[in-house]
């Protein structure tokens, strides 16, 4: 391997992109050549500059007025976690089933009564057979019609 | 408040969490933007567009210690889509004015003014040289030295081969190394190799 392909593989050991393999073969090489040596220096070098020359570009800037006031206009339509679709079923739900409560007491209640007045008429029924009072039984047919 | 609650705040509807994210990162986001674009006002739009697409994506977000990054690379998406689309990107850093102000006012407390006068000059001339780059590779330069992404990330947002990225970057440090040594920056500071 030559020395341009060295400093192909100082470009990647500066950017932490090297191969193991790549790196013992390039630290055997700049042991014994000095222009690699210095090349790796000025590389690193260059690389810092780079990076601070571009850091001042961080302007003090406050934009997040205009960030939320644009949120609030467009509503949180996409921002709904799984868990919330949930909670809104969850509360849909929990509507139908107090809803439908006075419909169900209500069937119940009216089953209920028409039990209990048929058990009543049967018993007094019984009880004037037994007592063998037509006019009573006649009279309490005419009362019940 | 940790991001992470901050992320959970907003996921559950609470909209005015997210401005805590948005002041703990638009000085980043927009330092990021405008090392791509260049123009303050572009940058400004694309820096809240990113911030709107982060914030209506952000159920998508996988990991939420990763809210930055993730941020980050759809800076980095919009600014390269609409450099492409605009074609408004004008081959200059800042004007005469605005080096001038630029460079008085990083000057430091050094022990050495001299030496700190010479790494301003160095940077001023760095930075011209990076941004006098074909663009295809100043994109890839900025990306690595200034974003800290990888080959692999880069490769995947310019949408090239990871070996494409290396000899990019190869190429690129070469033509600002041979600018510096022609302008004479070498001696001190860079040694000739």
């Amino acid at each position: 391997m030559d020395c341009t392909e060295y400093r192909r593989l100082i470009n990647e050991l500066l950017d932490n992109e090297i191969t193991e393999r790549d790196e013992i073969d390039l630290f055997d090489h700049i042991k014994m050549c000095e222009n690699c040596k210095i090349y790796m220096v000025n590389m690193n070098k260059l690389k810092l500059t780079i990076k601070s020359s571009f850091e001042n570009n961080k302007k003090e800037v406050d934009l997040s007025h205009s960030i939320m006031s644009q949120i609030s206009k467009s509503q949180p339509k996409k921002v709904l976690h799984i868990k919330k679709s949930y909670n809104i079923l969850y509360k849909i739900a929990s509507i139908v089933v107090i809803l439908s409560l006075p419909l169900l007491f209500s069937s119940f209640s009216k089953k209920e009564t028409k039990v209990s007045k048929d058990d009543t008429r049967d018993m007094v029924l019984e009880h004037l057979e037994n007592s063998q009072n037509k006019n009573v039984t006649n009279i309490a047919y005419v009362i019940e019609k | 408040m940790s991001e992470i609650v901050l992320i959970d705040k907003v996921l559950n509807g609470d909209a005015s969490a997210f401005e805590f994210l948005i002041l703990k990162y638009q000085k980043n986001i927009y330092g990021t933007v405008f090392n791509i674009v260049k123009e303050d006002e572009l940058t400004k739009d694309i820096v809240q567009e990113s911030f709107l697409k982060a914030y209506e994506n952000l159920n998508s977000l996988r990991s939420r210690e990763q809210f930055y990054p993730w941020l980050k690379k759809i800076a980095i998406n919009l600014s390269l889509i609409k450099l492409d689309r605009n074609k408004r990107y004008v081959d200059m850093y800042r004007d005469d004015k605005e080096e001038d102000d630029f460079f008085f006012n990083n000057q430091t407390d050094e022990s050495n003014p001299e030496q700190e006068l010479l790494t301003e000059e160095l940077r001023r001339y760095v930075r011209k040289f990076v941004d006098s780059l074909p663009e295809k590779l100043r994109r890839v330069i900025i990306l690595r030295e200034v974003e800290d992404l990888s080959y692999e990330e880069i490769a995947s947002i310019l949408n090239i081969p990871v070996g494409t990225v290396r000899s990019r970057l190869f190429n690129a440090r070469q033509i600002i190394k041979d600018r510096l040594l022609r302008q004479g920056l070498a001696d001190g500071l860079y040694r000739v190799s």
